[in-house]
């Protein structure tokens, strides 16, 4: 991304928002992560306007790829601010730039938050275990704070309501997603017929980050310091957040602790219920576990089809098709286990 | 039958330089890339044992199960057993009283999969 490679103009846009009377770069680098956009980190020193002196933000564009399924810079910051608003820890959203002659695209400015949010390097560190608790905690109030927003509660309305249900929804698209592509994936079908025969009562609708998982957030000091990559958030049962990042999938090697590898389910629990006030139901996580692991399946297929198509070429990309098996695994494996328990 | 050695032995040769001889001279930055690389030769080389020894093996285990659970199916020996078992299974035309065989079928099938994409993922 050329226009990328010269700060100057982003810069201008934020001292024009800031009302500042001079600004100077200290610093631009491009943030790793992030495959459907970019991001970047821009230090300033500015003069006057509303936020005078050192600052660092992150500038978020769209990258090169992008996936239908994402929303726009647009809509991410409009998804953001509501839920900044509504006291989740998210990035602060500054300003969004929609003027495409300013870079080539539309691009939004936050503050940028300090700590680590790649998912290996999370797991690895070990937090000892009253610090994971906490954390695991709090990861469970800030899904219930974002939870709490609704439909009817929030201009976010170029977001559609699942029909009939968020579950109904889901398996539709996969099953949809599956005849797109070549190669048939019996297991998938399998689980999508498995999760059709089970589906639970449906909740009420909840504004749903839907990639809220290990890798997605940072931490800092063993303290969650910000909720990344918001462009697949949606309407949806609020489960499906409590499912994707519970699934086995992404506890980065660290199977045993339950919640994204980083600490147990009674804390993620115990967390959101002190915010809504009413207990999770664990087979209904379980239930949603399932539903995230098929999720994931599907996006790694369409990831290797990215490669096989020729739109990318990426051993990345490649292999994340030859991890299909895993994922069928572990689906299969909990279906069966539920199954067992459950009768 | 081709020259020797055979695909599979280039590839685990090839492997082996670029984990032992080359890897340790590479710097950090091209250590995931580099194990990537190797992970991609692994998966290829054990394709291509696998291949050697049970491909038919497999579509005929798949083939008998789905003749027991009373499917008719093509006699054409390349035949696609599994795009017609994943139909079968979209289409819920496997009698219920098949469903324990099914999930084991599908385990079998899975494990198979993963001996060849990442077999120490089966004792995780």
């Amino acid at each position: 991304m050329d226009e990328m490679s010269d700060p100057s103009r982003i810069a201008d846009f934020i001292a024009a928002n800031a009302r500042a009377e001079n600004i100077q770069v200290t610093g631009f680098t491009k943030l790793s992560g992030g495959a459907i956009q970019n991001n970047h980190a821009l230090s300033v020193v500015m003069d006057g306007g509303s936020c005078p002196g050192a600052h660092t933000f992150v500038v978020r564009s769209d990258a090169p790829s992008t996936i239908a399924a994402s929303l726009t810079r647009e809509q991410e910051f409009a998804v953001i601010k509501c839920a900044y608003a509504a006291g989740v820890t998210a990035p602060e959203p500054l300003w969004l730039c929609t003027d495409k002659s300013v870079i080539g695209q539309s691009f939004c400015v936050m503050r940028k938050v300090d700590g680590i949010a790649n998912g290996r390097q999370l797991v690895r560190q070990e937090l000892p275990d009253s610090e994971a608790s906490a954390l695991v905690r709090s990861l469970g109030q800030e899904l219930a704070r974002l939870h709490r927003i609704q439909p009817g509660s929030a201009d976010l309305s170029f977001l559609k309501l699942p029909q009939p249900t968020a579950a109904s929804a889901r398996i539709r698209h996969y099953r949809g997603a599956l005849d797109d592509i070549s190669e048939p994936h019996p297991v998938l079908e399998w689980a999508l017929n498995w999760l059709e025969d089970r589906m639970p009562s449906p909740l009420p609708l909840s504004l749903c980050h839907c990639d809220f998982r290990t890798g997605n957030y940072m931490v800092d000091k063993g303290r969650l310091t910000g909720i990344l990559d918001w462009e697949f958030a949606a309407w949806s049962d609020p489960y499906e957040d409590l499912g994707w990042l519970c699934a086995r999938s992404w506890r980065f090697g660290n199977v045993n602790k339950e919640v994204g590898g980083m600490g147990h389910k009674r804390d993620l629990f115990d967390g959101y219920a002190n915010v809504t006030g009413v207990d999770v139901e664990p087979e209904r996580v379980k239930y949603w576990e399932v539903m995230a692991m098929v999720r994931w399946a599907i996006i790694a297929l369409q990831q290797a089809q990215r490669h096989l198509s020729g739109e990318e070429t990426s051993l990345e990309l490649a292999l994340t098709g030859r991890m299909v098996p895993e994922m069928e695994f572990d689906v299969l494996n909990q279906c069966l286990t539920m199954e067992k328990t459950n009768g | 039958m081709g020259n020797q050695p055979d695909g599979q032995n280039l590839l685990l040769t090839a492997r082996r330089v670029l984990l032992e001889e080359i890897l340790p001279i590479l710097p950090d930055e091209s250590r995931y890339m580099t194990m990537m690389m190797a992970n991609a030769m692994g998966i290829a080389a054990r394709e291509l044992d696998a291949k050697k020894r049970s491909d038919l093996e497999e579509e005929k285990s798949l083939g008998l199960f789905l003749i027991e659970a009373g499917v008719e199916l093509d006699q054409k020996v390349d035949c696609d057993h599994e795009g017609m078992l994943a139909e079968l299974i979209r289409q819920r035309s496997i009698p219920d009283r098949w469903r324990q065989p099914l999930a084991e079928m599908l385990l079998a099938l899975t494990r198979r999969k993963l001996q060849i994409s990442n077999p120490k993922y089966l004792s995780m």
